[in-house]
């Protein structure tokens, strides 16, 4: 088969037919490297230092450089941050977001330390928080000419990241505490749709003003939102179709209409199995991170179940801390026999890396540029 | 009608299991008013709840806002038995004091077990993410549980677990307190490895496995 184009590569996969090779992503939305794994990749491949893309999270670099080394198919555009949003510190070495949340850094991860939403009893209540504006949040200036750029000079496929990381229950959870937003699902539903209703027209915003700008140039959209442990979804598929999914279908209705030639990318992490048909329905084209190793998620069945109607994103879950460098071989042929067949499947980190050995990270990319070749 | 003690058990356990406090709270106090202990209660109505609820939560029939409900209508429960219970001098199920170990801020399965282990009538000391070895050593000292609860989610904070257990034996205090440890990564062959008393794999099993080394114990 002829070498494809990068974009090329990746929209054959998204149809279900087999590429040149298996597409490879990384330093997106949930496949990027902790400051101190990245730190230690740039200094074993050489490359001299640059400035982080961004501030307060626990992985805050993009480095085209490693991208380029890898040889990944996908390039990102990032809607700017408003510096009216900027995070604002505390004499506690605490800051706060634009959304009135507090966060602590402790070694390795961010962690928030309230929830400012916690008291909530009534609507009214939520109704008079002092909620974030989209314009206020980001600005998209020069964006559609940076967009248009990438399209006509590189052969990438372009993603629009993910400018909110966080879905509809990952942010109620937030604000108003897990435990307590929890059981407000369950006491009540008035409330806890109200919060989602009020989140999804500031999501509609954001999406609305990035996609504005983007739109006809990517050819895929990042959400993200969690619903599942290790052992089962976090609520019930019921409480899921109830609450999330229709602010998810409203959402993900407006990203297909505002970018018609962008596969939805959805960042979901955990024991799924049974919502994906839901999330297909609501318009998810590519399921990331796919965690293999939890309850119901075998990739024997996933691929027989969902293969056809969807893309499979992620999926290489062994690469923390000591692994020898043959087991991560092992498990990159093991998931490309499982995942390429037919197309449908584009390798990158289960989650962020967080701790793993430059040697390991190029071993994986190698070996899916070799592997991952149709034979 | 006669009062029937057993029918009277099935309530208050149902209406643990449905998350229904104000339920719970009436069937307690219709329980002190007939002369029912508040230990014998305790154990075959409010706890005998939540029994079913771990079992359900285990085998991915129950989810956590419910489960979250059925602890709260079982603490609302216990509220009212509190006076007599310390009057009597019974015992709760258990004293647990839980932390994840240093180095990680996941608290999501932690959290979700303290939930269990409460409405299971464990009197837990939660000490947060990312606790430093020193704190899980003098919150041993100070409260002297019956069980210390370590929780990791990465592969690469799980060895602060062993460390903790092994300033558990300098300190002298490993022999007065069972531990327990648990988290996304752990498998039992890891806990063996490190010398912990138990294993859990999920919140379901972390009550069973404590109730049962409370009793042992």
């Amino acid at each position: 088969m002829p070498k494809m184009s990068h974009r090329e590569r990746v929209m054959r996969a998204y149809n279900h037919e087999e590429p040149d090779r298996i597409p490879m992503d990384l330093m997106g939305n949930a496949t990027m490297l902790l400051d101190k794994t990245y730190l230690r990749l740039r200094d074993y491949l050489g490359f001299d230092p640059i400035p982080p893309i961004r501030s307060g999270t626990t992985a805050n670099y993009y480095d085209e450089r490693i991208l380029e080394r890898f040889d990944i198919d996908f390039r990102r555009i990032f809607l700017k941050k408003n510096p009216k949003a900027r995070l604002i510190t505390h004499e506690d070495e605490t800051y706060t977001d634009i959304w009135g949340v507090r966060y602590r850094k402790v070694g390795l991860y961010v962690s928030a330390v309230n929830s400012p939403l916690q008291h909530a009893q009534t609507v009214e209540h939520v109704k008079s928080y002092n909620w974030p504006k989209a314009i206020d949040m980001f600005t998209v200036d020069g964006l559609a000419d940076e967009a248009r750029q990438m399209y006509d000079e590189t052969d990438y496929a372009l993603v629009a990241r993910n400018p909110l990381s966080e879905g509809f229950l990952d942010r109620s959870c937030q604000l108003m505490g897990m435990a307590e937003f929890l059981m407000i699902l369950a006491l009540k539903p008035d409330l806890a749709r109200y919060l989602i209703s009020r989140l999804l027209d500031i999501y509609l915003d954001v999406y609305g003003m990035f996609l504005d700008e983007v739109g006809p140039y990517v050819q895929m959209v990042e959400v993200g939102d969690d619903l599942g442990t290790q052992q089962n979804t976090l609520i019930s598929p019921q409480m899921y179709r109830e609450f999330i999914k229709p602010a998810e279908a409203k959402l993900y209705g407006l990203i297909h209409e505002k970018a018609p030639n962008a596969a939805l990318f959805r960042h979901c992490d955990g024991a799924i199995f049974d919502v994906i048909p839901d999330l297909i329905e609501v318009g998810v084209n590519v399921l990331n991170p796919v965690q293999t190793s939890v309850k119901g998620m075998g990739a024997l069945e996933l691929k027989k179940t969902y293969g056809e109607s969807i893309t499979f994103h992620g999926a290489v879950e062994i690469l923390e801390g000591e692994v020898p460098t043959g087991t991560v071989k092992a498990e990159i042929k093991r998931l490309i026999d499982v995942f390429a067949p037919g197309g449908g499947y584009i390798l990158g980190s289960c989650n962020h890396m967080i701790d793993v050995k430059p040697e390991n990270i190029v071993t994986m990319f190698e070996t899916a540029r070799e592997y991952g070749r149709l034979r | 009608m006669a009062f029937d003690k057993q029918v009277h058990y099935e309530l208050a356990a149902n209406s643990v299991i449905d998350g229904n406090q104000e339920r719970a709270v009436e069937l307690t106090q219709e329980a002190l008013d007939n002369g029912i202990t508040a230990k014998e209660f305790l154990d075959n109505g409010l706890i005998s709840g939540m029994d079913v609820v771990g079992a359900r939560f285990r085998d991915g029939d129950m989810f956590l806002p419910e489960v979250l409900l059925a602890a709260r209508a079982m603490k609302a429960g216990m509220e009212l038995l509190k006076p007599e219970l310390s009057k009597t001098n019974a015992k709760s199920a258990g004293k647990v004091v839980i932390g994840t170990v240093n180095g990680d801020l996941h608290d999501v399965g932690k959290n979700i077990v303290i939930y269990m282990l409460e409405g299971a009538g464990f009197t837990v000391i939660d000490l947060g993410v990312n606790v430093a070895m020193e704190t899980f050593i003098s919150e041993v000292k100070q409260h002297k549980p019956d069980i210390l609860g370590l929780s990791a989610f990465l592969t690469t904070t799980m060895p602060a677990m062993e460390k903790v257990i092994e300033s558990l034996q300098e300190n002298q205090l490993r022999k007065q307190v069972k531990i327990i440890v648990g988290g996304a990564p752990v498998t039992e062959c890891f806990a063996n490895e490190i010398g912990a008393d138990a294993f859990a794999e999920d919140a379901g099993t972390a009550v069973i496995v404590c109730k049962k080394m409370t009793k042992n114990g």
